[in-house]
């Protein structure tokens, strides 16, 4: 299936956000022995944010510093929003970490 | 010659004994010392198979007594549980799942290597302690559904008392917001499992039991027989927006349902 370009970068966001904001709750609220377990299965969905990045040229280098930064900040607000949605209900959850967990997640898939 | 004798123990007033005629065989004469054993613990016995909700065919019989033989030469276990889609009818799996509860002295990779080399069967091996086993099933959904249908090497009957655990529930359904966002580069049968996940998930929230009849009921309920069936068995995407965006809707409900019950188990 052919998707344009600004569908699939809203589409890696879209993954992206999920994948860290879950990162980031099972680092705050599991016991040690869970979170290798849950740990486990985000794998599979780190796979399919590669897809998407490997979809979006160019794919073999860092995307232009305009695209980066914009991925970046459109993942920054949606992880925030997913976790502030969770601290007004009681989760225990360091804000301050989202942000290196981004710029891991962005280096590991050559976004920049 | 005979080499060996089957008796019965004889129930005595002070001694229990086993009687041999006078010529009985040669070796055993009297005066000669011999070595009594159970019977059931000198014949080589096959493997036991618990079924549990489910009744195997023979070739799928066969795969699961060489798994369990497998595993047995590899070291100590409690016990061996079978699950997931190998126990569904057919030949349609593409790996088995093996429990192995308790495992003492295995090497999960080399054991891996074992099962598949000789059965052909990718096997996804899980190691746990009968600790975690129960007290996932009792606050896990997936678990519950694993021993909703089982074959076990041992008798094995699991205690289903739950424990809704809303944070947990919410971090495993946000791992399944990604059907929606991913649905495209996801296979037919990673949507499959990450859909029965959801169900599974809204189930157990709702205090209904988890099993895979239940599943199946619900999934038709909220998404309807013919979408599922057109989406997930004939690979037909014609009604993928409908399903996304019921899906869309049902993920919400229940995200707003579980998050109000977080703050009110906090």
């Amino acid at each position: 299936m052919s998707q344009n370009r600004p569908d699939l970068i809203k589409r890696f966001i879209g993954v992206a956000s999920n994948i860290i904001a879950h990162k980031v709750l099972i680092k705050a609220e599991l016991e040690e022995d869970l979170r290798k377990y849950y740990t486990k299965e985000i794998e599979r969905d780190i796979d399919i944010a590669l897809k998407y990045r490997n979809r979006i040229n160019p794919a073999s280098r860092l995307l232009p510093q305009q695209d980066s930064k914009e991925i970046r900040e459109n993942i920054l607000l949606k992880v925030k929003a997913e976790l502030l949605k969770r601290v007004d209900k009681g989760y225990k959850v360091d804000l301050s970490k989202i942000d290196g967990e981004i710029d891991n997640f962005l280096k590991e898939q050559n976004v920049g | 010659m005979i080499k060996q004798l089957i008796k019965k123990i004889s129930k005595g007033t002070r001694f229990n004994q086993i009687y041999l005629q006078k010529n009985e065989g040669i070796g055993f004469e009297p005066g000669k010392s011999v070595v009594i054993s159970p019977l059931e613990d000198i014949i080589v016995k096959e493997p036991a198979i618990f079924e549990y909700n489910v009744k195997l065919k023979s070739l799928k019989r066969e795969i699961v007594k060489l798994v369990f033989k497998i595993v047995d030469s590899w070291g100590y276990y409690n016990n061996i549980i079978i699950t997931g889609s190998f126990l569904d009818g057919g030949f349609n799996f593409e790996d088995i799942d093996i429990i192995i509860i308790n495992p003492g002295n295995m090497e999960k990779e080399k054991l891996k290597k074992s099962i598949e080399e000789n059965t052909g069967i990718s096997p996804h091996l899980i190691f746990i302690d009968s600790e975690s086993f129960n007290k996932g099933i009792k606050r896990d959904p997936l678990f519950r559904l694993m021993v909703d249908r089982y074959v076990s090497a041992k008798r094995a009957i699991f205690r289903k008392d739950r424990e809704i655990n809303y944070k947990l529930l919410d971090i495993y359904l946000l791992k399944n917001k990604n059907l929606i966002e991913g649905y495209d580069l996801f296979s037919i049968k990673q949507r499959k499992k990450l859909l029965r996940d959801f169900v599974s998930i809204k189930l157990f929230s709702e205090n209904k039991e988890v099993t895979i009849n239940n599943i199946e009921k619900e999934t038709n309920r909220l998404f309807g027989r013919d979408i599922i069936e057109s989406l997930f068995y004939y690979g037909n995407n014609e009604e993928k927006h409908k399903f996304i965006a019921k899906l869309k809707k049902e993920f919400n409900k229940l995200e707003k349902y579980i998050l109000k019950n977080v703050s009110k188990q906090a």
